[in-house]
């Protein structure tokens, strides 16, 4: 009598577990959904200072990050606090200068960030074509309780991340950027964080800057799109070799001393791969190859040299590379992707 | 982790030479032990004293807090890679990190796709050298069987890379952050 019992509870909790298990896997999306909704508000409307630990390729190192939000843009200050001293200021505007390198040194010219979780949800159909997302369980960083989101690639050719979550307001506390084989890339880690709704003095005065920061103080500009002309040679991609789409139609930028290099890139919905296609001369990357989280690929193809950049494994740059085709005539957006 | 293991890890971590499987074990006990986190600050403090590298608004008695400092530290933890010792990146120092790091600081900045400037400004990559570099990469990956080789100029492949990363929205998990912690990383002198 016991035994039958025994046997009618175990059958009961089997069938329970399995509703419930059921159950979880049914709400995932719309949970990971929630997850990416609340980091957006918390990359958006949260004011932090902390210290993270930075680790790429095997490398370590201890940076301090001041973080204000604001309705007008956030600012943001970064400076390392091992080896030599570097400093970085994005202003309200977007503006992006590295610091004590004699002027202050413009990255880039007034850009607003669409938050992750945006872009996450737009695309999420789309993603869970190459990945899955998966809640696992709750840790905790820098003292913040943090649930852990895994994002793993249904291939071998993109990579896995890790994320924990602040439980309470949503904020990414640590994060992890694993290759194919599973190896961590790239990690972050904040050893301490204060997060804030409304920053306190002693933090907008740190994102203060004691010197003119405009453009014409001398700083430098990385690189710019280049008007089309009529004799451009048009390249495109083949398919959509291992899952990724192009973005936009053919782009010609001036890169260094090269005046015209035509652009194209490619994405998974969270992997992007940049293709540079410029007239052969007698220097080229032939070959693939990869640096920490970074692969490259390039070859020569009618007397162009065809580059393939991107955070994915060699074999995917390889594959991409492979596929880039000279077309007739300029193509838009293939994917429909929200970049 | 022992006090003496978690020295040697905290050592063998500012070497770059710690291993993936006590990685997580010191990155926890960073998170959870203020006096890992002073021990491991500290070992950063001698080392940026012995290459000089210490910033200049640093704090008083400096000099007296580094020979402390050094005093406290058994001589074979403190290790400092020479130049030459430094892992390259795809085949060359990261010297030339300027141009790709910089330009990685924007790549989850903006989002929108690049609108078209009008400036005269030279560009970054104009003021490096164009000095051919070698390249002794090799692929990692036996499903590729081509190992690049590389003849273009230190400042043509920094050049791709940091477009890439304006252009790539590069580690989009890290809404804008990870781009920048890159940018300041290169920028160190890695």
């Amino acid at each position: 009598m016991t035994s039958k019992f025994a046997r009618s509870i175990s059958l009961f909790t089997l069938l329970i577990g399995g509703l419930l298990f059921q159950s979880v896997h049914a709400s995932s999306s719309d949970e990971i959904k929630s997850w990416f909704e609340r980091m957006s508000i918390a990359s958006t409307e949260l004011s932090y200072k902390g210290r993270f630990v930075y680790n790429r390729d095997g490398e370590t190192s201890l940076m301090e990050i001041i973080h204000v939000a604001g309705d007008q843009g956030s600012r943001e200050r970064i400076v390392s606090l091992s080896g030599e001293v570097q400093e970085l200021i994005r202003d309200q505007n977007g503006n992006v200068f590295l610091m004590n390198l004699g002027p202050p040194l413009l990255i880039d010219q007034g850009g607003r960030d669409i938050p992750l979780a945006v872009r996450i949800n737009a695309n999420l159909d789309r993603l869970l074509e190459n990945y899955t997302f998966e809640l696992a369980e709750i840790d905790r960083v820098a003292g913040y309780k943090s649930q852990i989101i895994i994002i793993s690639p249904l291939d071998k050719n993109r990579y896995s991340y890790r994320l924990w979550v602040d439980v309470e307001t949503g904020f990414l506390t640590r994060s992890q950027l694993l290759n194919e084989k599973g190896d961590v890339v790239e990690h972050i880690m904040f050893s301490d964080i204060e997060l804030m709704r409304e920053p306190t003095e002693a933090v907008l005065e740190a994102v203060l800057y004691g010197q003119d920061l405009s453009v014409a103080s001398g700083a430098v500009v990385i690189s710019n799109p280049v008007a089309n002309d009529n004799n451009e040679v048009f390249w495109s991609v083949s398919g959509s070799p291992f899952g990724f789409l192009r973005t936009h139609s053919q782009d010609k930028i001036s890169l260094g001393d090269k005046k015209s290099v035509a652009y194209l890139m490619v994405t998974d919905g969270l992997a992007s791969v940049s293709i540079y296609i410029e007239p052969f001369k007698d220097k080229a990357l032939i070959g693939a190859s990869r640096a920490g989280a970074l692969s490259a690929y390039g070859r020569v193809i009618d007397d162009y040299q065809i580059t393939v950049i991107g955070e994915v494994p060699p074999i995917t740059v390889k594959h991409i590379g492979d596929a880039v085709i000279q077309t007739q005539m300029s193509q838009h957006d293939d994917s429909g992707l929200q970049r | 982790m022992m006090n003496k293991e978690i020295d040697e890890c905290l050592s063998a971590m500012i070497d770059g030479e710690l291993d993936a499987s006590h990685h997580s074990r010191l990155t926890d006990e960073l998170i959870d032990n203020a006096n890992v986190r002073s021990t491991w600050q500290r070992y950063h403090l001698v080392r940026d004293t012995l290459k000089k590298n210490l910033p200049d608004e640093i704090a008083p008695g400096l000099f007296d807090r580094v020979c402390n400092a050094i005093a406290q530290e058994p001589a074979h933890n403190i290790k400092i890679k020479s130049e030459t010792e430094r892992k390259p990146w795809f085949g060359f120092q990261p010297a030339y990190g300027l141009v790709a790091a910089a330009a990685l600081v924007v790549a989850v900045v903006t989002v929108t796709q690049i609108e078209q400037t009008t400036t005269d400004m030279p560009t970054l990559a104009q003021s490096d050298t164009s000095s051919v570099i070698p390249f002794d990469g090799r692929l990692e990956t036996a499903d590729v069987s081509v190992v690049a080789t590389v003849s273009m100029s230190e400042s043509e492949l920094s050049a791709y890379l940091a477009n890439h990363a304006v252009r790539s929205r590069s580690y989009p998990m890290h809404d804008g952050l990870l781009p920048y912690v890159r940018s300041v990383e290169f920028q160190g002198g890695r």
